[in-house]
C-alpha cells in the first residue's frame, strides 16, 4: 500500500475528467460518478489509517514519515534545483486527508438535489479541490506543496463564483486574491529557505533540496549555535522569514485581522463549498505553521509568540462577539470558526506536546463539527430557502431527527465531555496552561462565549415557539416529498397561517402547536417538507460517529499525533535552551568590558518570556 | 580599410561559413521576393500569398531547427561559443540559433491563427504577410547582432513594417491614428538610441561588440570610477540604447504607444508586436549584455559601470511591471487589457536580464567565485529564455481567444464577453488556463518561468540588495495581475450574458477552438514537463558564458 497517497492524489483528478465527459448530459451519472469515486477515495483513506504504523521504527529512531513515493520531476541534474514529485504522511498529515476523505462524502451528498445548473462542472471541481486537498497535505516538496495549496484556490472560486448565493462574484474573487497575496508571501519565505539552506551548507555541487524532512533536518544541523556564524545569520533572518510565512498562513487560518475574507466566502459559497473551506482548507494555514514556520525558524517563533497568540486571543474573543451578533446562521457557524481556530493556533503555539496535540486535533475537531453543522445548515438551507435565524423556530418538533444531529453537533464544538471537542480543548488548554497561565485564562472567556452563543442558536432555532419560514419556491422542497402544485398551494395556505401564528405571540407551545396544522404527533407546519431522508443521513451520521469516536477513546488518534510532534517540541525547546545560552554568553562578553554585545531582540523577548514562567 | 579590402575581408571569411549558417535569413528573403513577384504578376490567380509565406516560413524553420540541433550535436563534441559571420558584424551561436527557430515557429503560428482568423482578407493578404515576414527577417538580424549598427538595423527592419501594420484596418481611425502614434514614437526612439550608438562609436572607435573591451581599456587607462567622465559617458551612450531597445520591449518609460497600438490594430496585429518584438529585443539586450561581461572581464576597473547599470535595469523592471499591472485594472476592453499585461510581462523579462547584468558583471574575487558567476549567469539567461517560451504560447491564447470571440461577437469589450463560458466552455476553459499562467500559478507553465526569474533575481540578490527588492516587487505584482485576470474570468463565467446577445459558439475541435487549443496544450505542458525545454536552455545558455 505504498502508493495509498499517488493514488488518492490522482483518482480524484481521473474522477474530475470522467465525471466532466460522462455527466455533461447526464446529471445523474455525474452525481453517481462522484458519489462512486469519493467512497473509494474515502475507503482508501481508512486504509491508510489502518496501515500507519505508530511504533515504526528505523534504526533507533522513530519513522513518523510513513508511506513515501518519490519520483524525479523538475531538475535533479548537478547542481540545479531537485524538485522531486514526492508525498507521505506523518501523523498529522494522515489525519487530514482522512478528513478529507471524510467531509468530500458529506459534500456529495448535501449537494445532491442542491446543485441543478451544470452538475456535472460542478462535481469535477469538487473533485479537484479534493486532489488539491490531499496534496497539500500529503507534498514533502515544497515546490509541490505550494503548487497544490495554490490549485486549492481554483476549483474554489469557480464553485463560489458560479454557483454561490447572493454576492457570490465578489465573495469568490476576495477570496482568490486575499489568499493568493498570502501564499505569495509564504511563497517567498520558503523560497528564502531553501536558496539559504543551500548557502550555508556550502557544498558546491549539490543540488538545491526542496525536500520538507530534508530541509528540517539540516537546518536543525546547521543553525545550531556550534555553528556560530550560521547561527547568528537565521536569528537574524528568521523573523523575517516567519513574517513572510505568516502571511499566508494567517490568511488561511485565518487569524484575527486577516479574516475579512471568510465570513464572506463562507456564506456565499454553495453548501459543499462551506464544508470544505470550514472544513479542510482551513487547516492548511494551522498545518503550515507546524509544518515549515515551527521546525524551519523555530526561534523567530518564540519572538514572535506574544504576537501570534495576543492575535489568536483576539481572535477567539472577537469571533465569539461578532458570532453572538449574528441573525444569519451560515454568518454565525463562519464567526465561530474564526473564533475556534483561534484557538487551535493557541494550542499549537504552547510548543509543547500536550498543547500542540490540543491543537491538532481541535483542527480534526474543528473539521468535523464545522463541516457538519455547514451540512445541517445548508439542508435547512435547500428546505427553506433562508438562513435568518429569526424566521426558524421550534424546529425540534418538526424535524427532530435534525434536531438531534444539529444538538448533538453543537455540543461537540462547544466541548461537551463525550464528545471531540472536549478532548481537544482540554489538552489545548493544558499545553497552554503549562507555557503561559495568562493566554489559557482569555482562551476560557472563549469556550464560555462560544457556548453562549452556541446554545442561543439552537435555542432560537430548535426550540421555543414554533415558527416556520414562508416557502417561497415549494417545488425546491425536499425529495422524497410530494412535489406537486399541491404541494406549492399548501405552501401558500401555509404562509398565511403562519402569520396569523405569529401574531398570538403569547402563546405557549403547545397551543400553537395544536393550531390546527397537522396531527399533534404528525408532520408539522409545510407537510411538503419533511426530515432528514435517508440520503442526507448518510451524510452527517459518519461525522456524527466520528465525533463520538474522538471523545470516547481519542488515544487511537493521539497515539498516532503525538509520535510526530515529539521532534517539533524537542526542536522547539532545544532552540529556546540555546537562546538562553547563547545569550547568558552574551551577557557575560559584555560584562567583562570586552565590548558591549549587541543584543538581538530575540534575546530580549526570550528572557522575558523566561520570567514570566518563574513568576 | 579602404572599401575594396573591406569587401575582400567580406568575401574572405565569409563565402564558406557567413551564407550556409545565414540560410534561414536567406530564405525568408526569397519568400518575401516570392510574395512581391506573385502580388505583382498574378495576382489572384497564383498559388497565393498565405500559402507562399506558409511553405516559405516552414522551409526556414526546418533550416533553422536542423542548424540548432547541429550547433547541439556540434557543442557537445567541441563547444564553441560563437561563429562571426560577415566578417563579424553577425555572429551565430546557440542564441541566434535558438530566437531564429522561436521566431519562425511563431511566424508559423501566426500565419495559422490569420488563415483560420480571415484577417487579412485575400485582397490584403500578399501585403500582410510581406510586412509580417519583413519584420520577423528584422527580429532575427537583430538577435543575432554583433554590430552596433546591425543592432540599429535590426530595430528599425523590424519596427518599419509593423508601422504599416497596426494601420492595416485601413478606413477606421482608431487604426490609422494609432499607427501614427507607433510610428512617431519609433522614429524617436530610433534617433535616440542611434545618438546613443554614435557616442559609443566616438568613445571606442568600434562598432562591433566584441571589440568593446580592448578599445575601452585604452580610453580608461585604469581608472573605472563613475567620476570619470568616459564612463559617464559610457553608461549615457548605453542608456541612450536602451530607450531603442526598451520601446521595442515596451518597458517604461517607453510603453505608451503600446496600449493605443495594441487597441487600434487588430489582436492578430498585436499578438505578433507582443510576442515577436520582444524576443527579438531581449536578445539584443542578452548580447549587450554579454559583451558587457566580456568588456568588464579585460576592463575590470569598469566594474561599478556594470553595477550601476544592472540595478537601474532592474528598477526600471520593477517600475515597468507594476506600472503594467496598474494600469490594466481599469480597463474594459480586452485588448488593451491584454496589453498593459504585455508590458507587465515583459517587466519580468528585463528582471531576469537585469539579473544578468548584476551577476555577469559583478566584481570576481576568486576562481570558485567566477564559477559561480558564470553559473548565476547561464542561469539567468536560461530563466529569460524559458519565460519568453512559455510567455509566447500563453499570450497566443489569450488573444487567439480575443480573436475567436471577437469574429463572433464583433466586440472586444469585456462586459460584452459576459456569460461567453456557458456557451463555449472550451474556449473559456483555455483563457482560464491561460490567464492563471500569465499570473504564474502552478501547475502551469508561468509559474515555472515566474520561479525561474525569481530565483535568478536572488541569486544576483547577493551582489547587490536591490534585487532582493525587486524580487519581491516581482512577486507581489503576481497578485496584482491576479485581481485583473480574475475580472475578465468573473465576466465570462459568472455574469449571465445580456439577453439580447449572440452567442458564441467555438467547440474546441473546430478552426479556431482547434487553433487555441493546440497553443493552450504547451501552457500546461511546460508546468509539468521541464525539463527537456530546459535542458536545452540551459546548454545554450552555458555555451554563452565563457
Amino acid at each position: 500500500m505504498t502508493q495509498v497517497l499517488l493514488i488518492l492524489v490522482l483518482l480524484p483528478l481521473a474522477g474530475a475528467g470522467l465525471t466532466w465527459f460522462l455527466g455533461r448530459t447526464n446529471p445523474e451519472r455525474a452525481r453517481a460518478l462522484t458519489l462512486v469515486n469519493t467512497l473509494l477515495s474515502l475507503a482508501l483513506c481508512v486504509q491508510m489509517v489502518l496501515a500507519y504504523d505508530p511504533g515504526l521504527k528505523s534504526g533507533s529512531e522513530p519513522q513518523v514519515l510513513q508511506m513515501v513515493v518519490s519520483y524525479p520531476w523538475l531538475g535533479g541534474g548537478g547542481d540545479g534545483p531537485d524538485i522531486r514529485f514526492s508525498l507521505g504522511v506523518d501523523g498529522i498529515s494522515l489525519w487530514m486527508i482522512a478528513l478529507t476523505g471524510l467531509l468530500m462524502v458529506t459534500s456529495v451528498l448535501v449537494s445532491w438535489t442542491a446543485v441543478t445548473e451544470n452538475p456535472a462542472a460542478y462535481y469535477s471541481l469538487m473533485l479537484l479541490l479534493q486532489a488539491g486537498l490531499v496534496g497539500v497535505f500529503a507534498a514533502q516538496d515544497i515546490i509541490l506543496f505550494y503548487l497544490f495549496f495554490e490549485f486549492t484556490l481554483i476549483p474554489l472560486f469557480f464553485m463560489i463564483g458560479i454557483w454561490g448565493g447572493h454576492d457570490r462574484r465578489w465573495a469568490a474573487r476576495k477570496f482568490f486574491i486575499y489568499t493568493f497575496a498570502g501564499s505569495v508571501l509564504t511563497f517567498l519565505g520558503l523560497l528564502f529557505i531553501v536558496l539559504s539552506h543551500q548557502t550555508m551548507s556550502a557544498q558546491p555541487g549539490q543540488p538545491l533540496t526542496f525536500n520538507i524532512p530534508k530541509l528540517v533536518a539540516d537546518i536543525t544541523q546547521l543553525t545550531a549555535p556550534a555553528n556560530r556564524a550560521n547561527y547568528e545569520y537565521w536569528e537574524q533572518v528568521g523573523p523575517w522569514i516567519f513574517l513572510a510565512l505568516f502571511a499566508g498562513f494567517a490568511i488561511k487560518v485565518p487569524l484575527f485581522p486577516f479574516h475579512t475574507w471568510l465570513p464572506l466566502a463562507h456564506v456565499e459559497a454553495p453548501t459543499a463549498g462551506s464544508v470544505l473551506l470550514a472544513g479542510v482548507l482551513l487547516k492548511i494555514g494551522s498545518y503550515g505553521f507546524l509544518r515549515f514556520a515551527l521546525p524551519m525558524v523555530p526561534e523567530a517563533c518564540w519572538t514572535m509568540l506574544p504576537w501570534v497568540a495576543w492575535l489568536s486571543l483576539i481572535g477567539i474573543i472577537y469571533g465569539a462577539l461578532l458570532a453572538l451578533a449574528q441573525d444569519d446562521i451560515k454568518k454565525l457557524v463562519a464567526y465561530s470558526s474564526v473564533s475556534h481556530m483561534g484557538f487551535c493556533m493557541l494550542g499549537l503555539f504552547a510548543f509543547n506536546t500536550t498543547g500542540m496535540a490540543g491543537g491538532v486535533l481541535q483542527m480534526i475537531n474543528h473539521g468535523l463539527s464545522t463541516g457538519a453543522l455547514f451540512a445541517i445548515v445548508g439542508l435547512l438551507y435547500e428546505r427553506y430557502h433562508t438562513r435568518d435565524i429569526e424566521a426558524y423556530g421550534g424546529m425540534t418538533r418538526k424535524f427532530p431527527v435534525m434536531a438531534f444531529f444539529f444538538v448533538t453537533v453543537i455540543f461537540s464544538s462547544i466541548g461537551l465531555p463525550g464528545l471531540n471537542g472536549f478532548t481537544g480543548e482540554l489538552l489545548a488548554l493544558m499545553g497552554m496552561f503549562k507555557a503561559d497561565r495568562l493566554y489559557a485564562m482569555f482562551a476560557l472567556t472563549g469556550i464560555i462565549l462560544g457556548a453562549w452563543y452556541s446554545l442561543w442558536l439552537v435555542q432560537r432555532t430548535f426550540f421555543g415557539k414554533f415558527r416556520e419560514p414562508i416557502v417561497e419556491h415549494a417545488y425546491h422542497a425536499a425529495p422524497g416529498a410530494p412535489t406537486t402544485a399541491a404541494a406549492h398551494s399548501h405552501g401558500g395556505e401555509h404562509g398565511a397561517g403562519h402569520g396569523h401564528g405569529a401574531s398570538h405571540g403569547g402563546h405557549d407551545d403547545h397551543g400553537h402547536g395544536g393550531h390546527g396544522h397537522a396531527a399533534p404527533r404528525g408532520p408539522v407546519g409545510d407537510p411538503s417538507i419533511g426530515d432528514l431522508n435517508v440520503r442526507e443521513l448518510f451524510a452527517v451520521v459518519p461525522l456524527v460517529a466520528c465525533m463520538f469516536w474522538i471523545g470516547l477513546a481519542p488515544q487511537y488518534v493521539l497515539d498516532r499525533i503525538t509520535p510526530s510532534l515529539a521532534p517539533i517540541e524537542k526542536r522547539m525547546q532545544d532552540t529556546r535552551q540555546a537562546a538562553l545560552e547563547m545569550r547568558a554568553k552574551r551577557v557575560e562578553v559584555a560584562a567583562n568590558g570586552a565590548e558591549a554585545a549587541g543584543q538581538a531582540g530575540s534575546d530580549v523577548a526570550l528572557v522575558g518570556w523566561k520570567q514570566s514562567q518563574k513568576d | 580599410m579602404g572599401l575594396v579590402e573591406a569587401i575582400g575581408e567580406l568575401f574572405r571569411d565569409g563565402v564558406q561559413a557567413s551564407p550556409a549558417r545565414f540560410a534561414c535569413e536567406l530564405i525568408l528573403i526569397a519568400t518575401l521576393a516570392a510574395l512581391l513577384i506573385d502580388r505583382l504578376l498574378f495576382r489572384g490567380s497564383g498559388v497565393g500569398a498565405r500559402r507562399l509565406a506558409a511553405v516559405g516560413t516552414a522551409i526556414a524553420l526546418g533550416v533553422g531547427a536542423w542548424q540548432l540541433a547541429g550547433w547541439l550535436v556540434d557543442h557537445e563534441s567541441s563547444p564553441t561559443r560563437s561563429v562571426p559571420l560577415f566578417s563579424g558584424l553577425l555572429v551565430f551561436d546557440g542564441l541566434t540559433a535558438f530566437i531564429r527557430v522561436y521566431l519562425l515557429l511563431f511566424t508559423l503560428l501566426m500565419i495559422s491563427l490569420t488563415s483560420l482568423s480571415g484577417i487579412p482578407d485575400r485582397d490584403d493578404a500578399p501585403d500582410f504577410y510581406l510586412l509580417l515576414l519583413g519584420s520577423m527577417l528584422g527580429l532575427m538580424v537583430l538577435a543575432a547582432a554583433n554590430h552596433w549598427m546591425i543592432v540599429f538595423l535590426g530595430v528599425e527592419m523590424a519596427s518599419v513594417p509593423s508601422y504599416v501594420l497596426v494601420g492595416f484596418l485601413k478606413g477606421r481611425r482608431i487604426s490609422s491614428e494609432a499607427a501614427l502614434k507607433y510610428m512617431v514614437y519609433g522614429a524617436g526612439a530610433s534617433g535616440v538610441m542611434l545618438y546613443g550608438i554614435s557616442l559609443l562609436l566616438g568613445l571606442l572607435g568600434t562598432g562591433s561588440l566584441s571589440e568593446m573591451g580592448p578599445s575601452l581599456l585604452g580610453a580608461l587607462g585604469g581608472d573605472g570610477s563613475l567620476a570619470t567622465p568616459i564612463t559617464r559617458t559610457l553608461i549615457l551612450a548605453l542608456a541612450l540604447v536602451f530607450c531603442g531597445i526598451g520601446y521595442k520591449l515596451s518597458a517604461v518609460p517607453f510603453q505608451f504607444w503600446c496600449p493605443d497600438a495594441f487597441q487600434g490594430a487588430s489582436a492578430e496585429v498585436a499578438l505578433a508586436l507582443s510576442i515577436a518584438s520582444k524576443a527579438g529585443a531581449t536578445a539584443a539586450l542578452i548580447r549587450i549584455g554579454l559583451a558587457m561581461i566580456d568588456v568588464l572581464r579585460i576592463a575590470p576597473s569598469a566594474q561599478e559601470v556594470g553595477t550601476t547599470l544592472g540595478v537601474g535595469l532592474a528598477v526600471l523592471a520593477a517600475i515597468t511591471t507594476t506600472f503594467g499591472n496598474l494600469s490594466a485594472f481599469p480597463q474594459t476592453n480586452m485588448k488593451r487589457l491584454l496589453a498593459y499585461s504585455t508590458i507587465a510581462q515583459a517587466g519580468y523579462l528585463l528582471m531576469g536580464v537585469a539579473a544578468l547584468f548584476v551577476i555577469g558583471l559583478a566584481p570576481t574575487a576568486s576562481a570558485a567565485e567566477a564559477a559561480r558567476q558564470a553559473t548565476g549567469s547561464a542561469e539567468a539567461i536560461e530563466a529569460v529564455l524559458f519565460y519568453l517560451c512559455v510567455y509566447c504560447f500563453m499570450n497566443l491564447g489569450a488573444f487567439s481567444v480575443v480573436v475567436a470571440v471577437r469574429n463572433q461577437l464583433f466586440s472586444e469589450e469585456l462586459p460584452q464577453w459576459a456569460g461567453v463560458a456557458r456557451t463555449a466552455p472550451g474556449l473559456a476553459i483555455c483563457l482560464a488556463l491561460c490567464l492563471f499562467s500569465l499570473t504564474g500559478l502552478p501547475p502551469l507553465g508561468g509559474f515555472v518561468a515566474k520561479l525561474k526569474v525569481l530565483g535568478s533575481l536572488y541569486n544576483a540578490g547577493q551582489y547587490h540588495p536591490v534585487l532582493w527588492g525587486v524580487m519581491v516587487v516581482g512577486a507581489l505584482n503576481t497578485v496584482i495581475s491576479l485581481v485583473y485576470y480574475l475580472r475578465v474570468l468573473q465576466t465570462i463565467f459568472f455574469h449571465p450574458a445580456p439577453a439580447d446577445a449572440v452567442s458564441v459558439r467555438q467547440p474546441l475541435g473546430l478552426g479556431l477552438g482547434r487553433f487555441v487549443a493546440l497553443v493552450t496544450v504547451p501552457v500546461v505542458l511546460l508546468g509539468l514537463i521541464v525539463d527537456p525545454l530546459a535542458g536545452l536552455l540551459h546548454d545554450i545558455a552555458r555555451s554563452l558564458i565563457r
